[in-house]
């Protein structure tokens, strides 16, 4: 009984507070409609901070930053507002056009087959491939159920084949779920933050021209492999290693990549 | 008649043009000037006539008499172009006083209704012991021939090339009128530059000048002839600090040489070859202000801009014509062509510019006109964006913006429209971003996917243990199903029992009275239910014969009849309780037979 209560006073809770915050974000809505992009940036960021986030909010947010002019920090708003909604088809336009205007192009990344796969996981949330997958497994036992309890030889080969199928089925969803989830909560994918930055051929600042690796723009995605914190010049840094397309890796500071 | 009338049409405006000749009112000093000689005053009127002369007189010298006036009028056609020049002189002659300096008063005249002003001028009468001592002693002088005898050196203040700037500190673009000009004291018999002064780092607008030594000049308190060998308007490009190099010249200018022929004196002219180099100027270039706003492409000066739309109904496939003009004084020919934001269903042609600019004074008009052709190749309303034009301004020190108008426009179909009926392809202008998402938000703190939660695989746990249980019971009952016998008889033997419960307490407590009543009671009640007929319609009699009606065996009938006969028979005759076994098993058996019988 104290456990129901107790949801109820929260779900109440909440609605006090969305309806507060549900003005916040027309606000917010309003001053970009009027070109006010700094305010508007400021207020969904706020919410992002008080309320938790959405997609809509973090797409919104990555418009608010590409007015603005920055890039990096649009590309990393689509990029978590696609991570939190993979069929988000106006983010995923959007961080195209953006990724359009940055300054790199960056060469071809990970293999056909994983492309081809992460883009099959990306056509529709964790969730819904989760729940795909628990409607198979239903299926599968209705098939298993119908196998066993039924005397028409018509019913049990159906259940028996439909079965087969959906467990089938249902792990293939079960590993797109996975395979989703994953992306969404992979915290080894970073966008270039700072304008530009040399990259080095070792985990720490390049001493010469020799030891410059390559350099990078705002808005470039990276993915991490391995980190390492170094002391150069009594400067206590943070490298990564970095994995910008299949043909360049290098070592980058962290201060100029923020995570996804 | 057509043709003469023209004539005179033409003549009328050429005359129109002269009346804008520049009028200019000047005064020529006296040469050089010994006491108690006497010397002419010129004032000179250029271009105008001129009224009501108000000259004052020059104080310590004697007025003789004027003024004076003589009038001089020319005409001349070069290229085409008509030029006529007409001057006023007024002359006074005056005797001069002592030695010392003496100013000629400023004088004024009416012309054209403006009143123009000479400056005040100083001259120096001589004293007329100076006329004794020998000419060579005595500093070389335009005007004393025998000043200029031969073999004298020609010092650097004899003969020299200035470079005048109008200015010597100036903006970026902002225009500054050069002009080299050559002082002599001598007469120049041939002039050659060797080198011209450059100008790096700037555009030159020269000037049209024909150089002819006419001009006499005062520098430095003394007199020169001067020549303008170059009037040119520079349009600085860089800032910092701008260097006019200096230009070297050849110059023979001419000396005489006193030849004694006896009788008289004859003067020789001899030339003397010398080399002469001007000064360098020098201009301090301020770049201009920043930051430049929006559109700011380098125009300096003060402009104004007008556009227009030739016609006023637009059809397709019709060219029609915007004309953008730009006035004004400054960089004009430096300016660039603005680009008017066309419609893109508008076919553009490239625009004709032309710039009508002339030098005057130190700085360059004109106009540049733009004409932009364009053909509109759909029908419907299109609107012509507004242009901005700026341009700074070094007067204010301030950047100007001009905007011309936004012309909406309405395009009709045209006559000479070719019959289409291709489909275009429908054209992307620009492409955005997506607008911001407006609906409702949903902020959440918590995303998670539910592969990650233990619920949702305790849901597969749950859903897989109820379909195995389920299995197991099925499976039990399969089992149970196939005995069938065995299943009959264990419902069976659960229905006597639970009908002869009673009775089996009875039995168990030794009472056979109430025992045999109670089974009595017990299978009458069963036989009721059984065949659905109540107790009091019941009788031996016809037992048998609705059980067998009913389907069930004489055998078990018969049975059921001895059950009951024996019950009632052991109700009124004292009975052991060994017999009480005997009849309960038979009860239970008759029921149990009447329930496995199948109906």
């Amino acid at each position: 009984m104290r456990k129901i209560i107790s949801l109820l006073t929260a779900i109440c809770f909440c609605s006090v507070i969305s309806a507060q915050t549900t003005e916040i974000l027309q606000q917010a809505d309003s001053a970009y409609t009027a070109d006010n992009f700094q305010e508007a940036a400021a207020a969904y960021q706020h919410v992002i901070n008080t309320e938790g986030t959405s997609a809509e909010i973090l797409y919104n947010l990555g418009n608010c930053y590409y007015r603005m002019g920055e890039l990096g920090k649009s590309i990393l708003a689509y990029e978590r507002a696609l991570r939190l909604d993979p069929t988000f088809e106006d983010a995923r336009n959007n961080l195209e056009f953006v990724n359009s205007k940055i300054a790199d192009r960056p060469g071809e990344r990970g293999s056909f087959v994983g492309n081809a796969l992460d883009a099959v996981a990306n056509s529709a949330k964790s969730n819904t491939w989760a729940w795909l997958a628990f409607a198979c497994f239903i299926l599968t036992l209705s098939g298993v159920a119908a196998y066993i309890f039924s005397n028409l030889v018509a019913v049990r080969k159906a259940g028996f084949f439909g079965g087969i199928v959906t467990l089938i089925a249902c792990g293939a969803f079960i590993y797109l779920a996975f395979r989703s989830a994953s992306i969404a909560l992979a915290d080894d994918v970073a966008i270039v933050t700072a304008p530009s930055t040399i990259l080095s051929t070792s985990p720490r600042i390049p001493k010469d021209r020799n030891q410059e690796a390559m350099l990078l723009h705002e808005g470039t995605r990276v993915q991490i492999l391995d980190s390492v914190r170094s002391t150069t010049d009594s400067v206590n840094a943070l490298w990564y290693d970095v994995q910008v397309d299949n043909a360049h890796r290098a070592w980058i500071n962290a201060s100029a990549v923020e995570k996804i | 008649m057509k043709r003469f009338s023209l004539f005179i049409l033409l003549g009328t405006f050429l005359i129109c043009q002269n009346l804008f000749a520049q009028v200019s009112f000047s005064v020529q000093p006296p040469t050089r000037v010994y006491e108690g000689d006497r010397f002419p005053i010129t004032f000179k009127l250029n271009n105008a006539d001129g009224s009501d002369l108000n000259v004052s007189q020059i104080n310590g010298c004697t007025l003789l008499y004027g003024p004076s006036t003589s009038q001089r009028q020319s005409y001349q056609v070069v290229g085409g172009r008509a030029t006529s020049s007409s001057s006023i002189e007024y002359t006074y002659y005056y005797k001069a006083g002592k030695a010392g300096q003496y100013t000629i008063p400023a004088a004024s005249v009416m012309a054209d209704g403006k009143r123009y002003t000479t400056k005040a001028v100083t001259f120096t009468v001589h004293e007329s012991a100076d006329r004794n001592t020998p000419a060579s002693q005595r500093p070389v002088d335009v005007d004393d021939v025998d000043t200029q005898a031969a073999g004298r050196r020609v010092n650097s203040d004899d003969v020299f090339v200035r470079i005048i700037l109008s200015k010597s500190s100036a903006y970026e673009q902002e225009a500054i009128a050069c002009t080299i000009k050559l002082y002599t004291k001598y007469s120049i018999s041939s002039f050659m530059p060797t080198k011209q002064p450059s100008f790096d780092g700037c555009l030159i607008q020269e000037l049209d000048v024909q150089p002819s030594l006419n001009e006499m000049e005062t520098y430095k308190g003394q007199n020169y002839m001067t020549a303008v060998l170059k009037r040119c308007i520079i349009f600085p490009q860089k800032s910092g600090k701008l260097t006019i190099n200096s230009g070297n010249y050849d110059i023979s200018v001419v000396q005489y040489d006193n030849v004694n022929m006896g009788m008289f004196q004859v003067r020789q002219p001899r030339e003397a070859k010398i080399k002469v180099s001007s000064n360098t100027g020098t201009l301090n270039i301020l770049p201009l202000p920043q930051p430049q706003p929006e559109g700011f492409t380098g125009a300096v000066g003060t402009f104004s801009i007008d556009s227009r739309l030739v016609g006023n109904s637009f059809r397709t496939n019709d060219p029609a014509t915007l004309i953008y003009t730009i006035t004004g004084t400054g960089n004009i020919k430096y300016v660039k062509e603005p680009v008017i934001d066309f419609p893109s269903e508008f076919e553009q042609y490239t625009p004709k510019s032309d710039i009508q600019a002339e030098a005057n004074g130190n700085d360059v008009t004109g106009t540049m006109t733009i004409e932009y052709t364009f053909v509109p190749q759909s029908v419907g309303d299109f609107s012509i964006g507004s242009d901005k034009f700026v341009y700074f301004n070094p007067q204010t020190k301030q950047y100007v913006t001009l905007t011309t108008p936004t012309y909406s426009i309405k395009v009709a179909k045209g006559v000479s429209a070719p019959v289409s009926s291709e489909q275009k392809d429908v054209e992307n202008k620009n492409s955005d971003i997506r607008h911001i998402y407006l609906g409702d938000k949903k902020p959440q703190s918590v995303h998670k996917p539910v592969v990650t939660e233990s619920w949702y695989w305790l849901m597969y746990a749950g859903f897989l243990a109820l379909t195995v249980g389920l299995v197991a019971v099925n499976r039990r009952q399969a089992r149970l199903s196939a005995d069938v016998i065995g299943r009959r008889t264990a419902k069976a033997s659960k229905v006597a029992k639970k009908r002869l419960k009673a009775a089996e307490a009875f039995m168990r407590a030794g009472n056979s009275e109430k025992f045999y009543e109670e089974m009595l009671r017990a299978i009458w009640g069963y036989l009721s239910d059984k065949l659905s007929m109540p107790v009091s319609q019941l009788s031996r009699e016809n037992i048998s014969s609705t059980l067998a009606s009913k389907g069930y065996s004489e055998e078990s009938a018969n049975g059921l009849v001895e059950v009951l006969d024996d019950c009632e028979m052991a109700r009124y005759t004292p009975d052991s309780s060994s017999r009480m076994d005997n009849v309960y098993e038979r009860g239970v058996n008759v029921i149990n037979n009447l329930e496995n019988c199948k109906r």
